[in-house]
Parts: structure tokens; sequence; C-alpha cells
């Protein structure tokens, strides 16, 4: 039964592997996340970690003297992250930030020296840049100068301008230097953080289990309670401040419509509710907690939720398990 | 090696920069990292006479035609896929990529009268010949600055940068170059002057986003500079930077003429501004407006077309791919 089947089992596992990667450390959270929503979107080519030329450490700590470009790891004198995607694919701020330059006036797939950008600056001293991105005529460039982002918001769409060689993003984590006294491009693989892990997109979930997988029977008029929980396989903590970003559940296909089944819990009329814990870290679980009222005659429906981060992005429905409520009414 | 400098064309006069700027220049310096001893010397250099490039049929015509006061070259090459990189300021001579960017290239640079010398580098971004067309300054795949002998294909590393743009040879041998943190994302980039010989580096601007710089009749540079609210064209004088037009924001490709002309793409439509402070012209659709030396004409892309244009929009010549006028500066390959 499909319900059965989008099971997925406890991941206990993953967490071990998860603690492990961080070298000891806890891996930290609400930082710099991948800069889109595609989580089979990886890394082409990553940070030159060495700057003498011809010689180059990779984000595994790999060397390589020979000058060349290795698929999956590095390039000489490269300053930042690769990621191929389809021209137009979506991008996202890293963290929440102010837009504080761009330029969007070159062709889509203009190739030359200069190309579209969009850099933010962030709280902790830090910028990000997003190079070689589609013309704002086509979208390319999704915000302005002085506009304030929230980490995962939609900012900009790829595309190949510039020195561009291959539709990709060109992703750099920027650092105040203060010998050289100018922002210097670091590694954010090197902070070996959730947020820039491979596949950890901002948001993402699956499907883990429900207070009824079946169907559930409410009597006209009458409401129950329902949740539903999911784990949290994108690089952000979900929380339920009720803010922008915030984690939610609300109506999908359509998106926002307004629900037959909608209790007096709910947030608003297309919102069944946020997450219920104060915050939900990579890999744990989080429940959805929210009441069906059997508002409409009786019959059989179907009510189809999703994940928002709220004011944000809505997540992948598809890797939610295609995620719906089976709902008859009785008399 | 080195080959003697010979005058150009229109010479630069040097720019005073100013006393913020020489705070800067420790960083920048840094930066350039002058002095390459780990650059790689191109080996291999093959030369071709005119019977032995028509012998194994890679011909590479020039075509020089006078258009308005300027001359515009158009190239033939023995196949597609080749760039023009940059046509000396007679027109004599031709710089030609089999491709540009990428980590290897050859760089062929192509005589009028039928010779050929083909430099293999570690790829290729941009050149510019000096005023005799005796050598190139050449920018290679990783942004790296090259002095090209194009008498004997010699190669002497100047600065492993990386640069990005084209450069401007300057009367004394100067080069003009932009500075980046890297070629795939120049999200500053600042203006320097680089003395071959002694391998200083001077800021010639506080701007920090410089897409292109041109040289002016007068002996000024005339620099094209992003800002956020839009893109600025100033005149570089010893008493600083002079507002010549603020195009505003969208405007990209921008080319300034020996006579202050100014032209530049927006939204895929060409607009020309005869003088600081005259409105913008529309002469159509179109982009990468380049002009020739007089400023009376200039040579754009309109669809798959190389089109030669008077400055009222008229066209004068419809030219092949491989196109440009003769000493033309700044212009993207």
């Amino acid at each position: 039964m499909r319900r059965t089947a989008r099971r997925i089992a406890a991941s206990l596992l993953l967490q071990l592997v998860a603690v492990g990667i961080g070298s000891g450390s806890v891996l930290a959270t609400d930082d710099y996340t991948l800069p889109f929503y595609n989580p089979a979107v990886t890394l082409s080519y990553g940070v030159d970690r060495d700057r003498t030329l011809n010689r180059q450490l990779d984000w595994t700590g790999r060397v390589w003297y020979d000058g060349l470009a290795h698929y999956g790891r590095v390039y000489d004198q490269h300053t930042g992250v690769d990621y191929p995607m389809a021209l137009r694919s979506e991008v996202a701020a890293a963290k929440d930030g102010t837009v504080v330059d761009l330029e969007g006036g070159y062709g889509t797939t203009q190739f030359g020296s200069f190309g579209n950008f969009v850099k933010i600056k962030h709280a902790d001293g830090r910028q990000t840049l997003y190079y070689h991105l589609a013309s704002s005529a086509d979208g390319g460039v999704a915000t302005w100068v002085g506009a304030t982002v929230a980490a995962g918001k939609l900012i900009a769409r790829s595309g190949c301008s510039g020195l561009c060689y291959g539709a990709h993003l060109h992703f750099e984590l920027l650092a105040w230097n203060s010998t050289a006294r100018a922002f210097k491009p670091v590694d954010p693989l090197a902070e070996r953080r959730w947020t820039t892990w491979p596949g950890r997109v901002p948001f993402d979930a699956a499907y883990v289990r429900e207070s009824n997988a079946g169907t559930e029977v409410i009597r006209h008029g009458a409401t129950i309670t329902h949740w539903v929980e999911f784990r949290n396989t994108g690089g952000r903590t979900w929380r339920n401040t009720g803010t922008i970003g915030s984690t939610a559940l609300a109506t999908w296909a359509p998106a926002y419509h307004v629900s037959a089944f909608r209790a007096g819990d709910w947030p608003y009329s297309w919102m069944a509710t946020f997450v219920d814990a104060a915050s939900v870290v990579p890999d744990g679980v989080g429940r959805f907690t929210f009441g069906l009222r059997g508002s409409p005659a009786a019959g059989s429906y179907v009510e189809t939720l999703n994940l928002q981060a709220y004011g944000l992005h809505w997540f992948d429905h598809r890797r939610l398990g295609s995620y719906y409520i089976p709902i008859v009414v009785t008399q | 090696m080195s080959t003697p400098l010979g005058a150009i064309a229109r010479p630069l006069a040097l720019v005073d920069h100013r006393i913020a700027l020489l705070t800067a220049l420790p960083v920048i310096l840094a930066v350039l990292a002058v002095g390459v001893a780990s650059a790689d010397r191109p080996s291999g250099v093959v030369r071709l006479s005119a019977d032995e490039a028509e012998a194994s049929g890679s011909t590479i015509r020039l075509l020089r035609q006078p258009v308005g006061g300027s001359t515009l070259v158009q190239v033939e090459p023995p196949a597609a896929g080749m760039s023009l990189l940059a046509v000396s300021p007679t027109g004599s001579k031709a710089a030609l990529a089999d491709q540009v960017g990428e980590l290897s290239g050859t760089l062929t640079v192509a005589a009028i009268d039928g010779a050929q010398l083909r430099i293999p580098l570690p790829g290729l971004l941009a050149a510019t010949f000096a005023g005799d067309a005796s050598w190139l300054a050449v920018i290679d795949g990783r942004g790296a600055l090259w002095r090209i002998d194009a008498d004997s294909g010699g190669a002497e590393a100047l600065a492993d940068g990386p640069f990005i743009g084209s450069p401007v040879v300057t009367d004394d041998g100067s080069l003009i170059v932009l500075a980046v943190p890297s070629v795939e994302a120049p999200y500053r980039s600042s203006l320097m002057r680089l003395e071959p010989a002694t391998g200083s580096a001077t800021p010639l601007s506080d701007q920090e986003l410089v897409y292109a710089a041109f040289p002016l009749d007068d002996g000024d540079l005339a620099i094209v500079a992003h800002e956020p609210d839009g893109t600025l064209v100033q005149r570089l004088t010893s008493a600083g930077e002079q507002l010549l037009a603020n195009l505003g924001p969208g405007a990209v490709n921008v080319a300034v003429a020996g006579n202050g002309r100014i032209a530049f793409e927006r939204d895929g439509e060409i607009f020309v501004l005869d003088a600081p402070g005259s409105p913008a012209r529309s002469l159509g659709t179109g982009g990468r407006p380049c002009f020739g030396l007089d400023g009376s004409s200039l040579l754009v892309r309109r669809g798959t077309q190389r089109l030669a244009l008077g400055v009222g929009g008229s066209v004068l010549v419809a030219a092949d791919e491989l196109a440009a006028f003769a000493g033309a500066v700044g212009c993207l390959p």
C-alpha cells in the first residue's frame, strides 16, 4: 500500500554518519545553505584552496600538482564552487542578508569577460556571490540592491553569462582578509556544515508516518486531530516561529486552496499548521498536528498537503511521497 | 626575446593616481603576483610562409576596407571556429584564437602577406597589438599576461594576474589592464597600469568594478565602471575622475571612441551618445558595438550578421563573422 511504501526506516545510521562527518564537532545548522533547491545538483568543481599556480588542493584535502581540471574536485585557481544546472534553474540565497550589488544586463548565454551576478552581505561580515546568472529580462536577477533576503529565498535564475563553458552556477563565499584588506574567497565546503553538504538543499523532507495512514472517517460537523511526521532531509533547521521561513503544512494541488476541512486551529484557511516543535534540526523528525473538520456533505474526499518554508518556497511534493489524506465524511 | 617598443597611434598620457589609492597598492600588488617564475613558457612555435600556409590549406586572408575614416579588416580563416582577438592599427596583422578561454589554445598571428605564426599558450582570453604591431599583449586562459613577439613568436610571461578584458598598450610600453579575483567570476576588477620592465603595478581608479578602458584622442583614458545603480563612463585625468555619462542599469558592452562618442547595448538594442550630456539615440537592434578609430562608424552584431554602421545607424558594410576595425581597443572577442 502506498502509505506503507512511503514509510522510511528510522535513519539512526544516517545520524551516526552525520556526527562522524563533523570530525567530532557538531555540524552547524541555520548557516550557509546550498544556493538552489534541486537536491540532485552536485558540484563539478570546488574551490582551489592552494593559490599556487599549477598546484591544487581540493575540498577533500587531496593535492594535485598538474594544474589540470578534475571533475568533482577542483581546477587550478578556482575561487568558487561550480554547480552545473540547466539554464534558468532557481538560485536561492545561501543565508539571510542584504543584496549589495548585482548585474543583470548581459544575455543569459552571452559569452565574454563579464556576466550577471548577485552579491549578498551577511550579518557575520561575509558575502556570497552568485555568478553566470541569466539576464534580468530572462528572469535571471529576481532581486534588487538593498533588498533584505532570507536564507532560501529565490533571488535569481542560473545562466551562462560571462566566461562560462556550459550552464552552471558559480557560487562563492567571501570573507574579509585583513592582511590583504579585501574580501577573499573561502571554501564553504571546508566548514563541513550541514547546509553545504551535497544534497542538503535548504528545503527537503521525507515522509515518516502519521496518526492514521489509512482513510480518516469524520462525522459531519465533527473535528478530529491528525498528525503527520516528516524527516528533515534538507539543510536548514525547521522552526515554528510563524515568521518568514518557518516550516508549515499547507494545502496543495492547487497550492493555497481554501481547505474544506480546515478546523479552528488552522493559522490560515490554506495552512493547517506550523511544525509542532520549536526546532527540528537536519535529519530530525518533525510532527505536524492539526484538526480536520467534517464540514462538507457526506462523501469521499482527498485533501492534499505540502510543506512550505513560509513565504519563501514550497517543498518538492513528490519527495514527500505526494502526501495526501483520504477522508470520508459521514452523516 | 624582447623587441623595441614602437609608437602607437594614439599615445596615452600618464595618469597620476590619487594618494588614497596608494594605500591599496600593496594589496593589489599582492593580487597581481608580478614576476611569474611559475608560468609556463610556450614551446613549439610554428612559423609558416604564405606558400607553406597555402600548401597546407591553412591560408588566412586579411581583407582591408576603408569605412568612414577607419579601416575595417575582414578575416577569412581556413576553418570555422576561430575567434578574432585583435587587429593591428594599420590592419596588417590579426591575432586569432582557435578557441577562447580554456586551459590550452593556439594564438595565430596572421600577416596580410599570408605568413603565419602559431604560438601555443595556456588558453586565450584577449590580445592587443602594440602600435607598430611588433608585439602583442596577450591574456591567457587563466588570466596571466604575456608579451608575444609578433615576428618570432617569442613569449615572455609578464604577470600571473589574473587579468581580464582587452589590455591597452601605451606608447611607452606600459599596459593598462583589469585585475580580477578570478577570470570566471570577476565581481571586482581594478584598473591597473603595469610596467613590464620593472614589474610595478599602479592602480588608476578606485572604482571596484571596471568593465573596460578606452584611450581618448587627447591622451586621457575613458573607463566604463559598474555601480549598483548603473553603468558609468568616466574620464580619467591627472586631476581625478570626471563623469561623462551615467548609462543607468542594464547598459552593457559599452564602447567609447577616441573622440568621446559612446555606444552601448541594452536589452538587445544599441544606443549612441554623441557627446557627454547628449541624449541616447537608438540605432536599432543589435549588440556588442565597437568603434572604428575615428569614431564615425561602429561594428555591431545584429542577429547572425556583423554590420558596420554609420553613427546615424545606416548600414555601411555587411561584414564577415571575423571582422574588426584596425586598432580597435577594448572590444570583447
